[in-house]
């Protein structure tokens, strides 16, 4: 099939229930998905938890994923976003070297990124970055010349653009 | 009411109509085997010989009443031991609820005597399982379980429950028995879509398959099919669910199905798919199967489709309401030069032949077991050759009538298969054909018919080897039988009197009457030696990944 495989952000609303998470993985994996990036994370209705995940697939392939996860019992809604329709952010940190010489270079760096300075030791600096995933990776591209010693990433989560929320449709 | 959670989950059972329940006690299930004594004239337990053997008796109890099926097990290994009877109730969607015991809360995650993650385990073949770690939760629980296994498509639940929550007291509130949930009808536009494709359809076919047993799809695929004159196939799992001997039924498609169903599949211009998944087994090549049709998929699983096939118009929901709905918007239509042609491709059986000194021929003792029996009795397989030619040549006329593992292909399924089904219905005759592969698996349940002196008979197909396997080393591996030939030396009829059963041998062509005769007349189990031929083959046969083109009819014409 020709058609694009974009990447795709599936928002899934579940219960907190203790498996949930192994339940979602032992899916992916023995179906042969193959996802991105998983974030999971409370909602302000304390039964329930939201995992955000991204994948690149065909339609057929997501739509395939999206009914599998609808079939887990502690599942309760399952919401596919195209990733330009959303609000999306991952965080970064990133440990840079940074001697006394380039120190200032990367601090400078850090400003023009808008990141946040963390952490500074006396050979390294440890700085936070948010943003989509491109600005993350250039990012990182950028401070590569520097060293980098050490990173730590969350994958993407996201919400859906405007005023639409995953809760819409659920009662109570 | 006060009650422990062993009385608990007794009166969720009861509530749930169980009758009877299949299982094997040990330490961790102490306390619900000391309830299912004091209640043992409410719920009868039956003890297996393996836990295996439970829990294909709980889903051979489901396949043949349509109810809900339940095995009990003890901690780590008897729990492990459901694993194989799970699975296979997974993959034929059985509804079936497992029942484990676990070690006491506070000793779960440290590796107890007797502990295993059976809730892990089991994720990936149940619907949903349950640890239930505080006996409160227990009562809904159950319910639960059985509102589950029967919802939408149906399937197995296992419950774990910690051996102190099994003996902790908790109020017991009683409540109706649980109800499968309902089901969105389909989307009209896809209805309309559908009724659109069928009107100008020319050569539509209909390829049915276990979800029409299900759901009791029966009058309505027929109804269908009659209005519309369309001829019908069927996987391996909805044999049953339309009448084998209907002018319209072309028989069972793919690997092993027959000439005529596999050509319709071929030249049709529209399929109606209900309640089936597209298997390999049935679509080797997916890509090429039906390839000249509009499809028309009906399932209450949302994710069949186009798992495997692409189809033009995907019709969720209940199959009995969705066949209804299209029937009823169709005009009434005859196509005899469709009919005709297919089948035209319908291929007659030889005559039986008549030598009493002759070789055995397995397609023999079926067809002559099909005619000693009525219609009522209930086939179980095992998995192999035996188990192809049970679907060839025994043909199906009701539903719940073949009880056999199609998805999983579990060898020594059968055993317990029989066990269960003659338990749920205890009019009915039960013969179960296995091989003699399949058998020395799991005989050991021999020892529970003969206890409960249940008149099953059970057809060794005895061709010394694991046929089918072999039939695959002489095709796609230059006859190399590796491992296929174990030249095992029992002596069924000696095994049988071993056990307290009865044995009988058929030996020669003229056997097979009078033997099947006395072993359906005897009142206990027998077991009966059927000495076939090692080389006979399971054909027509399509091989792995291959169309109708493909098809092998002869072996001889194959091997040249
Ligand atoms: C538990 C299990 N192990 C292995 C297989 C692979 N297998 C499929 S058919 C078969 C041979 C069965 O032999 P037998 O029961 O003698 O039946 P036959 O084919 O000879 O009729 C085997 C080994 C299986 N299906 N199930
Ligand atoms: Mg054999």
């Amino acid at each position: 099939m020709s058609e694009n495989r974009n990447l795709t952000v599936i928002s899934v609303l579940a219960y907190n229930n203790p498996a949930v998470l192994l339940r979602m993985t032992g899916l992916f994996y023995r179906r042969g998905f193959n996802i991105e990036t998983m974030v999971a994370c409370q909602t302000d209705r304390p039964s329930l938890s939201r995992l955000t995940v991204t994948m690149t697939g065909h339609n057929a392939e997501i739509r395939q994923v999206r009914q599998q996860l609808l079939k887990l019992e502690d599942i309760v809604k399952v919401d596919v976003l195209s990733i330009d329709d959303c609000s999306a952010s991952e965080l970064a940190l990133i440990k840079v070297s940074a001697t006394a010489d380039t120190r200032k270079q990367v601090l400078n760096a850090a400003q023009a990124y808008g990141c946040r300075v963390l952490d500074i030791g006396e050979n390294t600096i440890t700085l936070e970055m948010t943003g989509r995933d491109e600005e993350v990776n250039r990012f990182v591209r950028y401070m590569q010349p520097f060293g980098i010693v050490e990173m730590g990433c969350t994958g993407v989560t996201a919400l859906a653009r405007g005023d639409t929320t995953i809760f819409e449709g659920l009662d109570g | 009411m006060k009650l422990n959670g062993s009385e608990i989950l007794i009166e969720c059972l009861l509530e749930q109509g169980v009758d009877t329940v299949f299982g094997y006690p040990g330490g961790t299930v102490l306390n619900i085997y000391d309830a299912l004594y004091k209640n043992s004239h409410r719920i009868n337990h039956v003890l297996t010989a393996h836990e295996q053997g439970a829990s294909h008796a709980a889903d051979g109890y489901s396949r043949a009443t349509g109810k809900v099926g339940v095995c009990i097990a003890t901690s780590g290994p008897g729990a492990t031991n459901l694993v194989t009877g799970i699975a296979t109730a997974y993959m034929d969607s059985i509804p079936m609820v497992a029942i484990t015991g676990n070690v006491a809360v506070n000793l779960l995650g440290r590796d107890s005597f007797q502990e295993i993650d059976i809730t892990g385990v089991t994720i990936p073949i149940t619907k949903h399982n349950f640890l239930v770690k505080d006996v409160n939760d227990l009562a809904d629980t159950i319910r639960l379980a059985f509102e589950i296994a029967q919802s939408g498509r149906p399937g197995p639940v296992l419950v774990d429950i910690p051996k102190d929550v099994s003996a902790a007291v908790a109020e017991y509130v009683p409540a109706p028995a649980s109800k499968p949930r309902p089901i969105n009808p389909p989307k009209p536009e896809r209805l309309a879509q559908a009724i659109e494709i069928l009107k100008q359809a020319k050569r539509p076919l209909i390829y049915m398959g276990g979800g029409v047993i299900a759901a009791g799809a029966y009058q309505q695929i027929r109804a269908l099919a009659e209005k519309l004159d369309i001829p019908v196939c069927s996987s391996l799992m909805g044999l049953g669910g339309f009448p084998a001997d209907h002018p319209l039924w072309l028989g069972m498609v793919g690997m092993h199905g027959t000439r005529a169903a596999n050509i319709a599949t071929r030249d049709c211009d529209a399929l109606i798919v209900c309640g089936a998944r597209f298997s390999d087994r049935v679509a080797g090549n997916p890509k090429g199967f039906a390839a000249g049709a509009k499809i028309i998929h009906m399932d209450v699983d949302h994710a069949e489709f186009d798992k495997n096939v692409q189809v033009t118009v995907r019709l969720a929901g209940e199959l009995k309401e969705v066949l209804f709905t299209v029937a009823s918007r169709l005009e009434e239509t005859k196509r005899p030069e469709w009919i005709a042609a297919c089948t035209a491709n319908k291929v007659e059986w030889p005559a039986i032949p008549t030598d009493p000194e002759g070789p055995v021929d397995p397609s023999v003792i079926l067809r002559t077991l099909r005619e000693l029996t009525d219609r009522n009795t209930i086939l179980a397989t095992d998995v192999g050759q035996h188990q192809m030619w049970s679907a060839q040549f025994y043909p199906q006329y009701l539903p719940r009538h073949l009880l056999t593992s199609g998805g999983l292909g579990t060898m020594g399924y059968g055993m317990g298969a029989a066990i269960g089904a003659q338990f749920g219905q205890p009019d009915s005759r039960v013969v179960l054909v296995t091989g003699d592969g399949c058998f020395h698996m799991n005989l050991n349940e021999l020892t529970t018919m003969v206890s409960h002196q249940l008149p099953v008979v059970v057809l060794v197909m005895n061709n010394r080897v694991l046929g089918m396997v072999r039939q695959w080393q002489k095709v796609f591996y230059e006859k190399r039988f590796s491992a296929t030939d174990p030249e095992r030396q029992t002596d069924y009829v000696k095994l049988a009197e071993a056990f307290g059963a009865k044995g009988l041998v058929i030996a020669k062509n003229g056997d097979i009457l009078p033997v099947l005769s006395e072993a359906l007349a005897t009142d206990g189990p027998v077991v009966v030696d059927c000495r076939i031929s090692k080389d006979a083959n399971v054909l027509p046969m399509i091989p792995p990944g291959g169309s109708v083109e493909n098809m092998i009819e002869s072996m001889e014409a194959y091997e040249q």
